[in-house]
């Protein structure tokens, strides 16, 4: 109970220092919170979305199949 | 999450990587389900790295190469670009050894799986969904102190059409349907930065509001701005470290205090938003059970960013919390 009023305390203190969403025009929030170019590295694997695509793909190309499969998605919230 | 900096980024890695036909999934879904694709999933990983595993979670989640067969290569967990080259190569040493009949199987079939892909709303709006830590003192010094992640917002037809006022002329204003602002707090306003979270409880959003305000029409295109603001906080018992504290989670609180703007284009001809942008920014607090926030639990600014999303196959993917959204 102590930690949850003290962080409701510092979150009332806090928040008359929160950052507006009126600091910066729309271009320069999406540069500082979207992902640069150096962080899409991963996305360059080309991915398929499901596990079973690749599997069809695979099987038809005579490949083997890598699969990276997370608790929530990959290429969405992991 | 950790892995897309550092195994994925790594060009050996990729290079490797390149042999294969790769694909990202959810495991959750592959663990659990019962189609053909699930199944598949369920007789590789018991034969994993985390094969037969319990505690701390039954999780089977990793990298795993394979065979279309249901051959497992090789699988392994890991956010090292050494390890992950080592298990490739042993993959890939492993897929020369194979007889062609255990590489490749003669009809695949076409199958039904039970995706919440199906659900993809190929007439609405999807949005491509980015949340990042904003600047503070002092500054993080490791991974933390540019952690960003992603996710994606479905709306349907109809939901996305009812952002825009019903008349689309200058000065024309609607408040977003208070079902839809709040759902973007419950499920999309959350503090993902570092991990998964779970969506706020319906009676945890304190204020959820958004407003669109027609500025010019011409060429068959309605411009909008959006302003609004949303308010979540939640208290209760949970655990923030992971496994560490689940058998005794202390008393908690989280939350996300927010301002948004934003301006978008709709297409009059189409009925359909062309252009997207939305921008969240405020002060989280509190951590859950995965999201990373353990030892940073104090109040800190965050940004939440919103895109139109292409419709290419990678960002089909349903949003994390989807099944909050009672479709």
């Amino acid at each position: 109970m102590v930690r949850m009023l003290s962080l409701l305390v510092a979150v009332v203190l806090t928040f008359s220092d929160a950052p507006s969403v009126d600091d910066k025009p729309l271009a320069e929030w999406r540069a500082r919170i979207a992902p640069a170019e150096s962080e899409r590295a991963w996305s360059s694997i080309g991915w398929r979305a499901n596990f079973w695509a690749a599997v069809e793909e695979a099987n038809a190309a005579e490949k083997p199949i890598l699969l990276w499969a997370m608790n929530g998605h990959p290429l969405g919230c992991t | 999450m950790i892995a897309r900096r550092s195994v994925w980024a790594d060009e050996q890695v990729a290079e490797l990587a390149a042999k294969f036909v790769s694909a990202a999934d959810e495991v959750h879904h592959l663990q659990r389900g019962d189609d053909v694709e699930c199944k598949l999933f369920q007789k590789l990983a018991e034969q994993g790295h985390y094969a037969g595993r319990t505690e701390p979670s039954d999780t089977r989640q990793g990298i795993y190469a394979c065979t279309a067969t249901g051959v497992l290569l090789a699988s392994v967990n890991t956010n090292e670009p050494r390890r992950m080259r080592r298990m490739l190569e042993r993959a890939l040493e492993r897929w020369q050894e194979l007889p062609l009949e255990q590489r490749v199987v003669a009809d695949l079939g076409e199958p039904v799986l039970k995706r919440l892909e199906a659900r993809y709303p190929t007439d609405g709006l999807v949005l491509h969904q980015y949340s990042r830590d904003l600047e503070r003192e002092p500054a993080l010094r490791d991974w933390r102190a540019n952690a960003w992640n992603q996710d994606f917002v479905w709306f349907t037809r109809v939901e996305a059409r009812a952002l825009a006022p019903a008349t689309l002329e200058v000065g024309a204003t609607t408040p977003w349907p208070s079902e839809l602002a709040r759902r973007l707090a419950r499920c999309h306003l959350v503090d993902n930065v570092r991990g998964q979270v779970s969506a706020f409880r319906r009676g945890s959003v304190e204020k959820a509001e958004l407003q669109s305000c027609v500025t010019s029409v011409a060429d068959g295109r309605a411009t909008l701005e959006f302003r609004g603001v949303s308010r979540a906080t939640e208290n209760g018992a949970w655990p923030v470290a992971g496994f560490k504290d689940r058998v005794a989670p202390g008393e908690q609180s989280r939350g996300f205090r927010a301002e948004l703007a934003g301006r978008a284009v709709f297409e009059l001809a189409s009925q359909r938003f062309v252009e997207f942008e939305l921008a969240a920014v405020g002060t989280r607090f509190g951590g859950s059970q995965f999201n990373g926030r353990d030892g940073d639990l104090e109040p800190a600014p965050m940004g939440v960013w919103f895109e139109l999303a292409s419709d290419a196959p990678a960002e089909r993917v349903a949003p994390a919390l989807v099944w909050e959204y009672g479709w």
